[in-house]
């Protein structure tokens, strides 16, 4: 029986804070990875349906908050996944996804986020193994500082955000496996929550891969956080177009907005996702 | 010599190798005076009493060894990189290493001065030997700066090192050298290397640099203070930068270095 793992150690969290991830093994035990898998499964297959008359959408890639898979929606208030998001971003944090993914293709470096006020996170779990031959979560530890961040935005690693034509990788003629980084070979139950300004990258990724994603951002106390965060609604707003389920037309499901148990956290969520815009801006 | 895309490297990742930067010439000469010079240089026992050996004279010692600090290859790179000529601040070692060196950076972490170590290892050195280990990034002083105050201390006092186990810090890589390459690295970049697994000692030599400072007067200030504390342990017996041998075997290069240093008012340059 896999030992229930809540709070994250003082040890763990100066890992995040330094590192820009920390890694806990074995959070989720064999028959919750089945579950996960169970509802991603019949999930997936209703989404192959329907990306087969839909050619140019990329990958399958869906909101967890419906009412078609209830047990992932619940791990957002899984004390594993809130309470050691918490102990990284505050007591009034917010959950603004909970996606499910099956991404063959590699995903090139990148931070989800550049911005330096507003914090954010996310618990990453993969339902099958990972190694760095396949599919592996990788991360640059320590590349959410803001210098680091700079200079490899500066080389052109992520050549979509770059204001200039360069293209580290192509211009060095290597591989984005050949930048020094930390993979997180996984196993199903254990989970990576890495800083959103972290930059990561996953290659040699194959059919079916399988991963749910659970971000975070922080409250904001000061107003370049909050002109940070209006920028990320706005950004979350573009990125609801790239949910592939057309049937899928509300990110955040009014099943899960109704909040039928009435739990505080849930409630005080809702309440930031309302003020700030993200239902505004990913259910229409 | 080098493209952008290496110069932007090495400020990315905190260092960068220059292949086959001695000619294989250069290289029998330098290997040579090394093997006349360690076999009497003092044992060296910060680490352990198991025999290592290391001197900082070798300089003042060897004509061969003393023209690495301007070799132009090593001087070009850091032109490039840093847009400026660098200077010799002094920081010349030379080893015969049997230890396990732990992680650590030189000076304290998280600074914002910068220097630059250049480093010749004589044999090829990679994970099973001894090759110098980094942590990619690490000299960027927030990264730095957290990783010290969260997983370091202070060995003796006043070295910084860290309290991770050494095989597992995330994202550290073994720099794969070849003889003739020489590494350049900026020294607040946290390192480290490890015994051969052949039992065979590391043989390296090192010297350091600073960027010209320009007009800057704080960094020309640190510049000054880095010489003379560097310097501090050696210059009873040896107490200018460069002795007379070094001025008698002098290159335009060399001459152009201390009149600079004398121009920002380095201390005991020369006599």
């Amino acid at each position: 029986m896999t030992k229930k793992i809540i709070s994250l150690t003082k040890e763990q969290i100066q890992h995040y804070e330094t590192f820009g991830f920390v890694v806990r093994r074995q959070v989720f035990d064999l028959k919750e990875i089945e579950k996960l898998n169970d509802e991603f499964e019949k999930h997936l297959v209703e989404m192959k349906k329907e990306l087969e008359q839909k050619k140019d959408r990329p990958f399958p890639n869906w909101s967890n908050l419906t009412p078609n898979t209830p047990y992932i929606a619940g791990l957002l208030e899984d004390p594993r996944i809130c309470v050691p998001t918490e102990q990284l971003l505050g007591d009034d944090v917010f959950p603004v996804y909970s996606n499910s993914n099956s991404m063959s293709k590699e995903t090139s470096w990148h931070p989800d986020m550049i911005h330096r006020h507003i914090r954010g996170l996310k618990n990453l779990v993969y339902l099958q193994p990972t190694t760095a031959d396949r599919g592996a979560l990788r991360v640059i530890p320590g590349s959410h500082k803001t210098s680091f961040s700079s200079k490899l935005m500066n080389i052109g690693l992520c050549p979509s955000r770059t204001e200039s034509d360069r293209n580290f990788l192509e211009e060095a003629n290597i591989t984005g496996e050949d930048i020094p980084s930390f993979a997180f070979n996984s196993e199903p139950g254990d989970i990576v929550t890495i800083d959103q300004n972290v930059w990561h990258a996953a290659f040699n990724c194959y059919e079916d891969r399988r991963l749910c994603s659970f971000g975070f951002y922080s409250n904001p106390k000061t107003t370049q956080e909050e002109m940070e965060l209006k920028a990320l609604v706005k950004r979350s707003g573009a990125h609801k177009k790239e949910l592939t389920m057309s049937s899928q037309s509300q990110y955040y499901h009014s099943w899960w907005l109704k909040n039928p148990k009435n739990s505080p956290r849930r409630s005080r969520w809702i309440n930031s996702l309302d003020i700030w815009g993200f239902i505004e801006a990913m259910n229409n | 010599m080098l493209s952008e895309l290496e110069i932007g490297q090495f400020h990315a990742f905190g260092f960068m190798v220059i292949r086959n930067c001695l000619s294989v010439d250069e290289f029998e000469q330098v290997e040579k005076a090394y093997t006349r010079l360690i076999a009497t240089a003092p044992l060296y026992t910060r680490f352990s009493e198991i025999g290592t050996h290391k001197t900082e004279t070798f300089i003042y010692e060897d004509e061969i060894l003393a023209n690495l600090i301007e070799h132009p290859k090593v001087m070009e790179a850091m032109r490039e990189i840093w847009g400026t000529e660098c200077l010799y601040i002094g920081g010349s070692s030379m080893w015969e290493n049997r230890d396990f060196t732990p992680w650590h950076c030189d000076g304290n972490p998280a600074q914002d001065t910068v220097s630059l170590k250049m480093a010749l290892y004589l044999d090829e050195q990679d994970k099973d030997r001894g090759s110098l280990n980094v942590i990619p990034g690490s000299h960027h002083p927030g990264f730095s700066a957290s990783l010290f105050q969260t997983c370091g201390y202070w060995e003796n006092g006043n070295r910084p090192r860290l309290r991770l186990d050494p095989d597992k810090i995330p994202g550290a890589i073994s720099v794969h050298t070849k003889p003739r390459d020489i590494i350049l690295w900026n020294n607040h970049l946290w390192h480290s290397a490890f015994k051969r697994k052949d039992g065979l000692p590391r043989r390296t030599l090192f010297n350091t640099y600073m960027p010209d400072p320009g007009n800057d007067l704080l960094k020309t200030l640190e510049l000054r203070n880095t010489v003379q504390q560097g310097r501090q342990h050696i210059c009873q017996d040896w107490p200018y930068l460069y002795n007379e041998q070094m001025i008698r075997n002098t290159s335009s290069a060399r001459n152009k270095m201390i009149e600079r240093l004398k121009e920002l008012g380095v201390e005991n340059v020369r006599k």
